[in-house]
């Protein structure tokens, strides 16, 4: 008890360099917690796009469309049942049969290249819930209409009730045009969805001559923690359509696998920005320890063991920790809290692939655990980083010190 | 059985690549209620020996016994132990815990104990504060303390656990001879009145002068050990 006591005292002897401690140690935290609700925000929206728009938790495909998707072939098509037998798979929570086709929209003598996604929206619905973002409404079963992105609506001039006519290419080669009215309009802040074109999946199917056929099947599950069950019991829920591959969301895209890996890095960057504001605690502690070497060998003199000499000096750590990463903390968690609110606009986004998911403007995103959890590390490293200078107070030869040598 | 008990005792340091023989041979012993002195010029040995009978080093070879126990085998923490439970300290330049005041300074080494409660700790740093005459200042820290009343809180630190010995070195260097004076003064008259044994190392003819036993180093040896009446305060 007397040693705590003694360890608060101590910081008070010399004010400005134990403010200087607890600012840069508060600094730390607060930039590690600002950093990580940022990153955090960014995979949020990653994953949610993702998941919501590409690929479900899982996605069932033919395999040979796998390899060749960034042609959007029609020639390695699903049977659209496969939707309907797997959501009779257990755990399934939605599945829904999309064809994904490439088009131009052709206006006066202009025509301009257009990804166009055919869908039921009532299957669709559950997972991707664009009805979110949508103004107007989405297209009948089977009419000639579609539901417009506001990025290409504005690109052609067009309005929602304008017409506009498809060129597209059937599943035999053979080119189509179809003229299709603008019944709705998809505002999200995602490029992929604002720049699409949606159409019916009986319209998608009859334009492209693909009766009952699908280019993919999103499935969707109760958790994206449940994934790998979840394709385990899709695998063995269908197993008599030959060969299907069953994408899980992680394996979506590069980006969704950088990502990944780059939570480890960042944890690593969280530990070293901490390190660099408990470096400023070191230099405190080593100068504090060759400043005491007397009083060390006098303490020891009456009889302290090194154990105890250990101690003092991680008390002083410990209170300059816990008290930064309170202060880092409260900082930290108030500004995060605001910025998930207004979020964070931030210029260049937009050049970013639309297949990533990314909108211009990232909302951070604000957690009890991430704070405590910054605020932990904070006090850990900092508890860290007094270790050695303590552990070499506690090491001296009490004459040595008595002496003042350090 | 004397409280302390040096046989052989020899003490070698390395300072680089010399080896420095700081002491040899000694053999002495103390009994209960002296109050001795080792005297001798700087490098003769003094510091060291204190050292080792303060449990802060230990013999190269020899042995010391302290109150029969033998310290020259004692681990690192036997050896804090020891010093917690049955030495007090006092040093030249008081080493007193600035950010303590008199009253918790002096408690400290009681605290360190552990088995006292805190009104047993009160009541006896109370005592000895009164004893040292310093209970109107015992609230104060060290800053706020003469040289004088400093020396007073490290004695009665080193007191107030009732230690089988204090180890004084050079108490009285830092003080001006009337504070000197007090102070040993003080310490005399608790040595008489508390049969507490005091150890000196010190070059001050007034320290030498209240011994009643004064050993003399030279060059790691004991060449005098005189026993003297010693100074009685007001007799001189």
């Amino acid at each position: 008890m007397n040693l705590v006591r003694i360890a608060l005292r101590n910081l008070g002897r010399t004010k400005s360099r134990t403010a200087l401690s607890l600012v840069s140690i508060a600094v730390g935290v607060m930039v590690v917690i600002l950093f990580k609700g940022v990153i955090d925000g960014v995979w949020d929206q990653l994953v949610t796009g993702t998941i919501r728009f590409s690929s479900g938790h899982v996605r069932i495909v033919d395999p040979e469309y796998l390899l060749k998707e960034q042609l959007m072939s029609l020639y390695y098509p699903v049977d659209a049942d496969v939707a309907n037998q797997a959501a009779s798979v257990s755990g399934v929570v939605a599945a829904s049969p999309r064809i994904r086709f490439s088009g131009l929209i052709s206006r006066e003598n202009q025509a301009d290249g257009v990804m166009v996604t055919g869908f039921d929206p009532r299957r669709e619905e559950p997972v991707s819930q664009m009805s979110r973002y949508l103004t107007g409404r989405y297209m009948e079963r089977g009419a000639r209409e579609a539901v417009v992105g506001g990025s290409l609506l504005r690109k052609q001039g067009l309005t929602v009730g304008d017409r506009f006519t498809l060129v597209f290419n059937t599943a035999f080669g053979s080119m189509r045009g179809y003229t299709l009215e603008i019944v709705g309009r998809v505002d999200s802040g995602y490029a992929w969805l604002d720049e699409q074109l949606f159409v019916d999946l009986g319209l998608a199917q009859a334009m492209l001559e693909m009766p009952g056929e699908a280019t993919e099947v999103l499935v969707m599950g109760s958790s994206q923690r449940e994934t790998k069950a979840l394709v385990s019991a899709l695998q063995a829920g269908i197993s008599d359509r030959g060969e299907l591959s069953f994408v899980p969301w992680h394996s979506a895209s590069e980006m969704m696998e950088l990502m990944s890996l780059a939570q480890v890095i960042y944890f690593v960057i969280y530990l070293v920005v901490l390190a660099l504001a408990a470096f400023v605690v070191v230099n405190t502690m080593v100068m504090i320890v060759a400043e005491r070497i007397r009083e060390i060998g006098m303490l020891a003199a009456l009889g302290l063991s090194g154990g105890q000499i250990l101690r003092l000096f991680l008390y002083e750590g410990t209170v300059l920790g816990v008290l930064g990463s309170l202060v880092g903390g409260l900082l930290g968690g108030v500004l995060l809290r605001v910025l998930s609110t207004t979020g964070i606009t931030m210029d260049g986004m937009d050049t970013i692939d639309p297949q990533y998911f990314i909108t211009p403007t990232i909302y951070p995103v604000f957690s009890w655990t991430l704070l405590l959890l910054m605020m932990g590390a904070g006090v850990v490293v900092t508890m860290a980083a007094v270790w050695l200078p303590a552990r070499r107070a506690a090491r001296l030869e009490p004459t040595q010190a008595l002496r003042g040598e350090v | 059985m004397p409280v302390l008990e040096l046989k052989d005792v020899a003490k070698e340091y390395r300072q680089g690549r010399v080896r420095v023989q700081a002491l040899r041979g000694i053999n002495f012993r103390v009994d209960q209620g002296e109050f001795l002195s080792i005297a001798g010029p700087s490098g003769s040995g003094k510091t060291t020996l204190l050292n080792l009978v303060g449990c802060l080093d230990v013999p190269t070879e020899g042995s010391i016994r302290l109150e029969g126990r033998e310290l020259s085998q004692q681990t690192k923490t036997q050896l804090a132990e020891t010093r917690r439970e049955k030495l007090g300290f006092i040093f030249q330049s008081y080493n007193l815990i600035p950010v303590l005041t008199a009253f918790e300074n002096v408690a400290f080494p009681l605290e360190l104990m552990r088995h006292l409660s805190r009104r047993e700790i009160r009541e006896r740093v109370e005592q000895i504060m009164e004893e040292v005459d310093l209970v109107e200042h015992m609230h104060r820290r060290p800053s706020e303390l003469s040289g004088g009343q400093q020396q007073r809180t490290a004695i009665a630190r080193a007191l107030v656990k009732e230690p089988a010995m204090v180890l004084a070195d050079e108490p009285t260097a830092n003080l001006d001879s009337d504070n000197g004076g007090a102070i040993l003064s003080l310490m005399w008259q608790l040595n008489q009145e508390k049969g507490t044994t005091f150890l000196f190392s010190t070059h001050d003819p007034m320290v030498m002068e209240y011994a009643c036993r004064l050993v003399t180093l030279r060059d790691g040896q004991i060449t005098e050990d005189e026993r003297r009446n010693g100074h009685v305060p007001g007799s001189a």
